[in-house]
């Protein structure tokens, strides 16, 4: 299965440098992509997702933030050691990226056709009038109506949902689109929107056999969208493994916490106490060797204090940090 | 059940001036365009809908906190949307609303004992009440250390400044609360906490909450009846039960559809509701649903339909049932 992986990543730390002091926003992290897979990295504020996106684009602000160590590896590439220049022909050819609000993305004072032709202009040496014809069959593929009007529309002129629309299409336009990176994609958006746009990159990415990094608070998105799921909590990876293990069989206490969190959990539908996590996110500042979730957790003992638990491995690639996974019966 | 708030075809337009530098006219837009609807003591009212469906300029119009265009909101037999902001005050501090993120509304250089008794002496409540017991209590009552008092907003986390807007809102003892988009800023797990409080305070205090959010699933476990709003009108009223199990609308149905089900083997394979929610300045003539409807019959393109109620307490705006 080892060649089957289009992304990998190993070992990989970044901390920002901040007046406070250094913050750990990701640690340790492993994590692959299987080709065509949908791999989906989910948690709350501050577990370290987003900057483990920007990592992999090499568009962590430095200063203040540091890629400290680790590799990310593309083809048997390390990306973290390629030149700015060859970084560049990776960002939007091998790997390109959505974000949540597409507007802050797209150029006010361009056409959305003139800025998607940009792409078949810089990665294809199209001229215009071609790039153009091939704008407006991009804007078709993600089923924006009348396409051949639209490619003349500004941003402003377009709903969140068409804007993101735009997004995938500069995104899939790309000569050998391997990866898409969606950082949160339809967190903006209205909910009968999202559907239309979780429909369309599910089809999509079907199409033309991409894998797709999904990251996300929604667990009810990665619900719908994941093969496989990766939890982090406060910088770490706490669980991972195939989107059944993770939603039926869950082993860390975040994960089942979270999980018991969400009101859309069938067993809170007529009513009754959700069963909150206590607490609050900690201060990356603050947090120390052991797990990070220990002073949340009701069932941490000392030495969750003092150490990160081992990995323990359930089978099927599901894998668990927790010093007690498989020894807790969760309620 | 005893009625606390009744509302009766409330309207609120906006003028909004038109586009470019020589025009002079004004387009209006409807944000909340004729809605009746009764609050019942005690209970939990969700309001849901997508952006601009009006739920959030309904939440204020009740308060009085803006000015109704056309209609009546009556509480205890009085009409508080017709009263002068003098005559309102003696009902502001009964009626109090929650926001989505109360850091905006709280003075970053007061410390939070302040904050919290600032609406008492705004009230000339202060010679009432024992201020330093109030903040204590209101401390208590939403989960906050008493050492916290000295703090200032900016100290506190996303939950912890939710706490802090609920402990304000509480603190004129009120007996109805709008929450608009009250727990939405808020991871999950925080979330969780802040609902349960809610919950809770609802049945220590006997509170009525109007609850106003897009979330689907937060409407649900919280309410005891269910709102559903499209472009400045109810579509669909009914208890909760009666909508999990038997909703009519086909906006409803498409909403609850759209919602993604944290169970991963109910993948949704329906294609649902195409297109974007129309503007509110020009919506869609006849049923302002029909262009994205899967159902629409001519009729729906003429005339809107009217609030029916096809079962006791269920009401449904939609030409397919009547």
């Amino acid at each position: 299965m080892e060649n089957n992986r289009f992304l990998e990543i190993k070992g990989l730390n970044v901390s920002f440098y901040t007046q406070k002091g250094v913050v750990p926003a990701v640690r340790e992290l492993d994590l692959w992509i299987n080709k065509g897979e949908t791999l989906a990295l989910v948690g709350e504020s501050g577990c370290g997702k987003s900057v483990t996106a920007s990592a992999i684009m090499r568009l962590v602000p430095a200063p203040p933030g540091k890629i400290e160590s680790g590799e990310i590896l593309l083809d048997g590439k390390d990306l973290l050691r390629l030149t700015e220049k060859e970084m560049q022909s990776i960002r939007g050819d091998r790997i390109s990226m959505i974000f949540q609000e597409p507007m802050t993305s797209l150029n006010p004072v361009f056409r959305i056709g003139e800025q998607i032709a940009e792409v078949f202009i810089t990665h294809y040496s199209m001229d215009k009038k071609e790039a153009l014809a091939k704008a407006v069959e991009m804007l078709d593929m993600v089923k924006i109506p009348a396409p051949e009007k639209r490619v003349r529309d500004y941003p402003h002129q377009l709903s969140g949902g068409m804007r993101q629309r735009v997004m995938i299409a500069m995104a899939l336009s790309s000569p050998n689109p391997g990866l898409m990176i969606a950082d949160e994609p339809t967190t903006a958006l209205d909910v009968t929107i999202q559907a239309q746009i979780l429909d369309l990159m599910r089809e999509l990415q079907k199409s033309i056999q991409m894998s797709l990094l999904l990251i996300t608070h929604d667990m009810g998105v990665v619900a719908e969208m994941a093969n496989r799921v990766a939890v982090m909590y406060a910088g770490r990876k706490v669980e991972a493994g195939d989107v059944y293990d993770i939603f039926e069989n869950p082993m860390h206490p975040y994960t089942v916490g979270l999980l018991n969190s969400m009101p859309s959990n069938e067993k809170y539908r007529h009513a009754g106490r959700l069963e909150a996590i206590e607490g609050n996110v900690p201060n990356l500042l603050e947090i120390g060797s052991g797990c990070p979730f220990e002073s949340r957790c009701r069932y941490a003992k000392p030495v969750c204090r003092e150490k990160f638990p081992d990995v323990k491995e359930a089978g099927n690639g599901h894998s668990v940090w927790c010093h007690f996974a498989g020894d807790i019966k969760f309620i | 059940m005893e009625k606390i708030l009744e509302v009766k075809n409330l309207k609120k337009h906006f003028e909004i001036k038109k586009e470019g530098m020589r025009s002079s006219g004004y387009h209006i837009l409807k944000a909340v365009d004729g809605v009746s609807f009764d609050v019942y003591k005690g209970e939990t009212l969700g309001i849901v809908g997508e952006s601009g469906c009006g739920k959030s300029t309904l939440g204020k119009t009740l308060l009085n906190l803006q000015r109704k265009t056309e209609g009546e909101v009556i509480f205890e037999g009085k009409d508080i949307s017709s009263l002068s902001d003098r005559e309102m005050k003696a009902y502001r501090r009964r009626m109090q609303m929650i926001f989505q993120d109360p850091f905006s509304s709280l003075n970053p250089r007061k410390k939070i004992s302040y904050l919290l008794t600032q609406p008492m002496r705004v009230n000339g409540l202060d010679k009432e009440f024992d201020l330093d017991e109030r903040v204590d209590m209101l401390l208590d009552v939403v989960g906050l250390d008493r050492r916290y008092r000295n703090r200032y907003p900016h100290q506190f986390s996303g939950g912890q400044r939710q706490r802090i807007g609920i402990a304000r809102a509480l603190s004129l003892r009120p007996e109805f609360i709008v929450c608009d988009e009250a727990v939405s800023a808020l991871d999950v797990s925080v979330q969780a906490q802040i609902l349960n409080l809610l919950m809770d305070l609802q049945q220590k205090y006997g509170f009525t909450y109007v609850f106003i959010a897009h979330d689907l699933a937060v409407v649900e476990l919280i309410s005891d009846r269910i709102i559903v709003m499209y472009l400045g009108r109810i579509v669909e009223e009914a208890s909760k039960a009666e909508l999990i199990g038997s909703r009519l609308h086909p906006y409803t149905k498409a909403l609850f559809e759209a919602f993604p089900d944290i169970n991963p083997r109910n993948k949704r394979e329906k294609k649902i509701v195409v297109g974007d929610v129309p503007s509110p300045i020009n919506p869609p003539q006849g049923c302002h649903f029909n262009p994205r409807c899967p159902n629409a019959m001519p009729r729906c393109r003429e005339e809107y339909p009217p609030l029916k109620e096809i079962a006791p307490g269920h009401k449904v705006s939609c030409w397919l049932y009547g």
